[in-house]
């Protein structure tokens, strides 16, 4: 491809026809080829078809209106077709999370929905319903000194060997608010996009480029008691909690998607502590959750 | 029977207890479904459920861009069920700036719960820890929203709820949607008579003693026990208790007489309409 560059992302080499700059540069035999192009405007025999995206085994349709349309093939290859006018950075924006989870589930990776952090040697998810405070918690962990393996997107192999997380690119994604507490300007920051206040925070200093070994999983949860407090799951609790924080679980079509993804939770809920973090709705205790992560983990 | 019935109300006008009455007709059950866990089918403005069925996360979407896409989440929803979904609605009716309704009317009917304003102010001051008179205000807000704070997520989507006046005539008034519409003080003095109207309604035609029974375990009482025994995770941080006094008239102890002027000023008109006001 004349004109492409090659970069890498949740352990992939990719080779796009596009400047990525949220990327890292990469080398060697892509993996995966992103490039501009028609996308079809809908696939036959779809096995499932919902509002904005539909997909059948190796192929996947997402519309995002105003924005782009993506269409995305047996795991290696991605086409993007911008709406006229589109701002590139809201391209990019849903490439490098929606588009490239629906690749891994081509690809057979467990995705899991959350933020991953290195502590140790080791690497932890955080996960929990949009707005329960992932990202932020992760940049805590991040201002600590910690680094950072993905902010949303979390994929996981779990078959072979002891679970492991992929690292995805270096950046989170935070609300001014939540910047705020962190005591951060949002004065010299990019935005996420250019009309939400949500701003990204480059971690590249910071980032953890190699695998590791998954340690723990900590499910944030909102209650409106004052308390902060951390329960291990036990049982048939951990499958089920697993099961819901997979990234849009309707994204995996493929044949034997689902048994896959089934043994790779059953390996993790086997090996792996599943613990839910309980925070009060009404006060921002980041700083005290990492240091009950931190004391959970030094305390194995 | 698919489709969805739009449970929909103000902010403190009987929601959650109604919700409580179908889940219970809905479980059928020898003793009161958990109020943590009402069957009644979830909430429009949920975020999870936009992101399920659109693939997309609210989260990088503009509200604009949202309600934009709302429409076409509750036609799926309502398309692809299996059976009726009740789904707790605070927004408003409102039109997108497109024309398109943001609550399309396909295959949807709503039962619409009105309620003395008097006492939402007293409630909704309760539930939201304010002193009346900034609620009196937001209930005269014409802009007035839930969740629409641009510099952070809330968990929920963005809700337009006009002022109290407005949002009651947007669905009471709605030329698209067939409305049934509950009053809350008839919630109380004739419970069965009312809930097995509401019922018929919405396609829920139990026999008599299953409503009798329902209306029973959806009492006000029974709610207000199984919170202070197990919580309510609807509950707002700071209130004391969700399920608090249930009745009407409460505003004429919590309300000053110039407050209730002011929203008998501002909203007599409708009041009138629903017998609020001679």
């Amino acid at each position: 491809m004349s004109g492409s560059q090659t970069y890498r992302a949740y352990g992939l080499t990719v080779q796009a026809e596009c400047p990525l700059p949220e990327l890292e540069q990469g080398e060697g035999e892509p993996d995966v080829i992103v490039r501009f192009g028609r996308v079809p405007q809908t696939i036959e025999h779809a096995t499932t078809r919902m509002v904005r995206f539909e997909a059948a085994p190796g192929r996947f349709l997402f519309r995002v209106d105003g924005i782009a349309c993506y269409y995305v093939q047996e795991g290696r290859e991605i086409v993007v077709e911008p709406y006229e006018n589109s701002n590139g950075k809201d391209v990019r924006l849903f490439l490098l999370e929606p588009v490239f989870a629906a690749l891994l589930y081509q690809r057979k990776n467990l995705v899991l929905h959350g933020a991953a952090v290195a502590l140790n040697g080791n690497g932890i998810v955080l996960s929990g319903i949009s707005g329960y405070g992932k990202s932020t918690l992760a940049a805590k962990f991040y201002q600590k000194g910690y680094a950072i393996l993905t902010d949303d997107v979390c994929p996981v192999t779990a078959l072979k060997d002891t679970p492991r997380i992929t690292p995805g690119f270096p950046a989170l994604r935070l609300w001014k608010d939540a910047l705020k507490k962190l005591g951060c300007n949002v004065d010299n920051m990019a935005r996420a996009r250019d009309n939400l206040d949500k701003y990204t925070l480059h971690v590249g200093d910071r980032f953890q480029r190699e695998p590791l070994p998954l340690a723990g999983i900590y499910i944030l949860v909102v209650q409106n008691n004052a308390d902060i407090s951390i329960t291990r799951l036990e049982g048939i609790g951990k499958m089920t909690t697993l099961m819901n924080i997979a990234y849009h679980l309707g994204f995996l079509q493929e044949e034997g998607g689902k048994t896959n993804h089934f043994e790779q939770c059953t390996a993790i809920a086997n090996t792996v502590g599943i613990y839910r973090l309980s925070q009060p709705r009404d006060r921002f205790c980041a700083e005290q959750l990492v240091s009950l992560i931190e004391e959970e983990l030094s305390g194995r | 029977m698919s489709g969805i019935v739009w449970l929909a109300s103000y902010p403190k006008s009987g929601n959650t207890w109604f919700r409580a009455f179908i889940s219970n007709l809905l479980t059928n059950g020898d003793e009161p479904v958990d109020v943590n866990n009402l069957s009644a089918h979830g909430f429009a403005a949920a975020r999870e459920l936009f992101d399920d069925l659109t693939g997309i996360e609210a989260s990088n979407l503009t509200p604009e861009e949202i309600d934009n896409l709302r429409p076409a989440v509750f036609d799926h929803l309502g398309s692809q069920s299996e059976e009726t979904l009740f789904i707790k609605v605070h927004d408003a009716y409102t039109c997108l700036p497109d024309g398109r309704p943001l609550f399309s009317a396909a295959k949807a009917k709503a039962v619409y719960i009105v309620r003395n304003p008097l006492d939402v102010a007293v409630s909704f001051a309760h539930h939201s820890v304010r002193d009346p008179d900034t609620i009196i205000s937001w209930m005269e807000n014409k802009n007035f929203s839930f969740a629409g704070e641009p510099d952070r997520l809330d968990s929920q989507l963005r809700q337009k709820l006009l002022d109290w006046s407005g949002h009651v005539e947007s669905w009471v008034d709605c030329p698209s949607i067939e409305v049934h519409v509950v009053r809350y003080e008839d919630m109380q003095t004739n419970p069965v008579g009312t809930f097995s109207q509401a019922a018929r309604f919405a396609g829920l035609a139990g026999a008599e003693e299953s409503v009798r029974r329902a209306v029973q375990f959806s009492d006000f009482r029974i709610l207000q026990k199984q919170e202070e025994e197990k919580g309510f995770q609807e509950k707002p941080p700071g209130m004391a208790s969700f399920f608090r006094q249930g009745k009407a008239g409460g505003w004429r102890d919590q309300l000053t007489a110039p407050q209730a002027e002011r929203i008998k000023q501002v909203h007599g008109r409708v009041m009138r309409r629903f017998g609020y006001l001679d």
